[in-house]
């Protein structure tokens, strides 16, 4: 583990899948030499490297190329061209229950998966009870693979398959059918595996699984790396361009910035800096304070901020004020402060939804309000109508820097109508004397006093008084 | 040398080659009541078979030997016992990759254990039909000291048996029809080797048939071991196991070419 290098090293991945429009065409081809299929780019030009100790997730939609290029990392699938260098022992956790057989009890498939995984027997011996342990199926552990739930399944497999202490580990959204319990457990085993200086390649469609653990994050579109950079900046702009309404901008810079001007994750560590801060740039960069200022889609875009939805009603106007109505972007915790935007509408709306979300830096929703959650009614609302929303809050939040999110949508299909991500930044300062990782403010006040025997509540009785 | 890389890809898995012999004998029956038992039991009946219709339905003798007329139901079950053997293998082998297409997929796993396990577990089985032949040769008299080289026979069959599957088995991927034309092969193999008929009435045309076999050979080795009880067909004791290194050498080679390209075929 100590050697030095990277952990993955890829220049110029590619590869393409080959078609063929006849069965015995794969077999004429390789007998005569002469081509006969038609090709598909999966993955083009791809260079990546990943350092020791780092956890970097894959963003992208289906078919960008993800899977093609974890199974080509792990071994599994030949690439066409390019180089790969990979040291250290790796496991691929890319699909659930793999060697495992339906009928045999979870035991016997925890000794056969191992020994697929390539441990020995008296390996597998000395770990097994430790797996079951981590599966947390000891009951049923005795019982046929077939009858454990999708959860459960996955449970055993990635219990067996962490099992072999990898230098590196691939996981492609198996844990995202764990339970929110077991997925906690899985992530603090890979937090370990990190200091351990092992490294970690992660598939997730959850953006939140990305921000609150990856290092770092590239997003593959079309077969090629599309952006890379910080978690966040990431997520959000892949959520800008699953939404379609991309800010055209960051779809042209990017591939231009990321894996053409620099190749991406160059050795050394000035390199390195240079590639985020250029990626940080074709992000959203996030409006400063309360934004007064009438935008419209085009303003949004140049600014980059993620914005997405038909526009049949468009926000207008946004902000955070203060009781005396003036915008504010610091606000004293325990505060009573005011939400609104306004909203333009262009069309009738019958089954409108609107409201605000307020994000914490990982990007946890850690408050939201809309009219549907307010009132349980959705609103009808007419063509050239101008609506002001507002919502009065008393700042309970601790210390920190938050996000606002806007959106307004129909209620019958969920459709977006205009959404502004993290239009509004403000910052909290906190109610001091609790922890600095507080997220709420609880309006607490601490005493220790000294009282006579008795129980508790006579105790604090006597304190009261 | 090429011949050694999948004795040393044997060593190397043995613990996994091993466990997966035992997870097929086992997974062929699961759920039965009689499970692994059926597995033994299967080529024992087929001898218990042959040895009632050759024995007493068309009882033959046949003249050769230093004993007189021996028992040609000995000369059929030495030969069928082989062919039985290497047709499981056959008619495995060119699925295996395919029906097990997830480990070879998906996770780092040795793929080349598939095949080795695939022939082991085929001749494994045929222990105990094996033992019955000797047992019915020696009741009969055929048996000399040439039985000690059925350890030898054995090896050079499982040699072929390894080769024959890795073949098949890559093939089998990208031709897919494969396994259908080896079981057609199989049904018609049976009658293209010197196990059935009786050598005093046999056409000039099948003795023709019988040289351009490959399978024939490892059934006169069979033969000379467990009924003639001497090296009756010399030759044989040089093609098999000739014929058995170059199958395991090209069979190897071939999949060790190809298996880089299997991802993208399952």
């Amino acid at each position: 583990m100590s050697s030095p290098g990277p952990a993955i090293r890829a220049r110029g991945l590619r590869k393409a899948y080959r078609q063929y429009a006849n069965a015995t065409d794969s077999l004429l081809e390789l007998i005569m030499k002469a081509p006969r299929h038609s090709e598909r780019v999966a993955l083009d030009s791809v260079d990546l490297e990943l350092k020791r100790g780092e956890i970097v997730g894959i963003l992208g939609r289906n078919g960008a190329g993800k899977s093609t290029l974890l199974k080509i990392i792990a071994g599994t699938l030949e690439r066409t061209s390019g180089e790969l260098e990979i040291s250290g022992r790796i496991t691929a956790i890319l699909e659930l229950g793999t060697g495992f057989h339906p009928e045999y009890t979870g035991r016997e498939n925890i000794r056969m998966g191992g020994l697929c995984l390539g441990m020995s027997r008296a390996e597998i011996d000395r770990k097994i009870e430790s797996i079951i342990d981590f599966s947390e199926l000891r009951d049923v552990i005795d019982q046929p693979f077939k009858t454990y739930s999708t959860g459960m399944q996955a449970r055993l497999t990635f219990s067996t398959a962490i099992s072999v202490e990898p230098e590196i580990l691939i996981v492609d959204e198996a844990l995202s059918v764990g339970d929110a319990r077991f997925q906690m457990k899985c992530f603090g085993w890979i937090q370990k595996l990190k200091q351990r200086n092992a490294t970690v390649l992660l598939v997730s469609h959850d953006t939140n699984t990305i921000t609150t653990f990856c290092d770092r994050a590239l997003i593959l579109e079309n077969g090629r790396i599309f952006a890379e950079g910080d978690a966040k900046p990431m997520t959000v702009l892949y959520h800008n361009l699953l939404f379609g309404r991309v800010a055209t901008s960051a779809l042209e810079i990017a591939p231009c910035e990321a894996t053409e001007g620099n190749p991406i994750g160059s050795s050394s560590g000035t390199d390195a800096e240079r590639t985020l801060d250029t990626t940080v740039k074709v992000a959203p960069s996030l409006p400063t304070g309360a934004s007064a200022s009438p935008s419209t889609p085009t303003s949004d875009q140049a600014s980059n901020r993620v914005r997405y939805g038909s526009e049949d009603a468009v926000l207008v106007e946004w902000g955070l004020y203060d009781e005396q109505n003036r915008p504010c972007s610091l606000i004293q915790s325990g505060a009573k402060c005011r939400l609104a935007m306004r909203l333009e509408c262009r069309k009738d709306i019958s089954d409108l939804s609107c409201g605000f979300a307020i994000k914490d830096r990982k990007g946890t929703v850690v408050w939201g309000e809309t009219n549907i959650t307010h009132a349980q009614e959705s609103s009808s609302v007419r063509a050239g109508e101008l609506l002001t929303i507002a919502s009065d809050l008393t700042m309970w939040l601790a210390d920190g820097d938050y996000f606002v999110t806007l959106g307004a949508a129909h209620v019958t299909d969920g459709a977006k109508i205009d959404f502004i991500e993290d239009a509004i930044q403000f910052r909290v300062v906190g109610p001091g004397g609790i922890f600095t990782t507080s997220l709420v403010n609880l309006d607490s006040r601490f005493s220790i006093a000294t009282t006579q025997a008795g129980d508790i509540s006579a105790a604090l009785q006597g304190a009261a008084e | 040398m090429v011949l050694s890389a999948p004795f040393e890809a044997i060593v190397r898995h043995r613990e996994l080659v091993v466990e997966l012999v035992k997870r097929e004998l086992k997974d062929r029956h699961v759920g039965q009541a009689l499970g692994v038992v059926w597995a033994y039991g299967h080529p024992l009946l087929l001898m218990l078979i042959y040895t009632f219709l050759f024995a007493y339905v068309f009882p033959t003798r046949v003249a050769g030997g230093p004993g007189g007329e021996h028992d040609f139901a000995v000369s059929v079950l030495a030969g069928v016992l082989s062919w039985l053997a290497f047709q499981d293998v056959l008619a495995r082998a060119t699925t295996i990759l395919v029906s097990q297409a997830s480990l070879v997929k998906q996770i780092v796993f040795p793929v080349e254990v598939l095949p080795i396990k695939t022939a082991i577990a085929s001749i494994l089985p045929y222990s105990l039909a094996l033992v019955f032949t000797i047992a019915y040769a020696a009741l009969h008299g055929t048996l000399t000291v040439m039985v000690f080289t059925v350890p030898f026979l054995i090896a050079a069959q499982l040699v072929a048996m390894i080769g024959a599957a890795f073949m098949l088995a890559v093939i089998g991927v990208f031709f897919r029809d494969l396994r259908d034309l080896v079981t057609v092969f199989c049904s018609i193999n049976l009658f293209a080797q010197p196990i059935l008929y009786n050598p005093d009435a046999l056409p000039a045309v099948m003795q023709w048939i019988f040289l351009f076999n490959p399978f024939s050979y490892q059934v006169w080795c069979w033969q000379d071991a467990l009924y003639h009880g001497h090296f009756a067909h010399p030759a044989a004791w040089i093609v098999f196991p000739f014929c058995a290194a170059v199958t395991l050498a090209v069979g190897w080679g071939l999949f060790t070419r190809l298996k880089h390209h299997l991802g993208d075929m399952l």
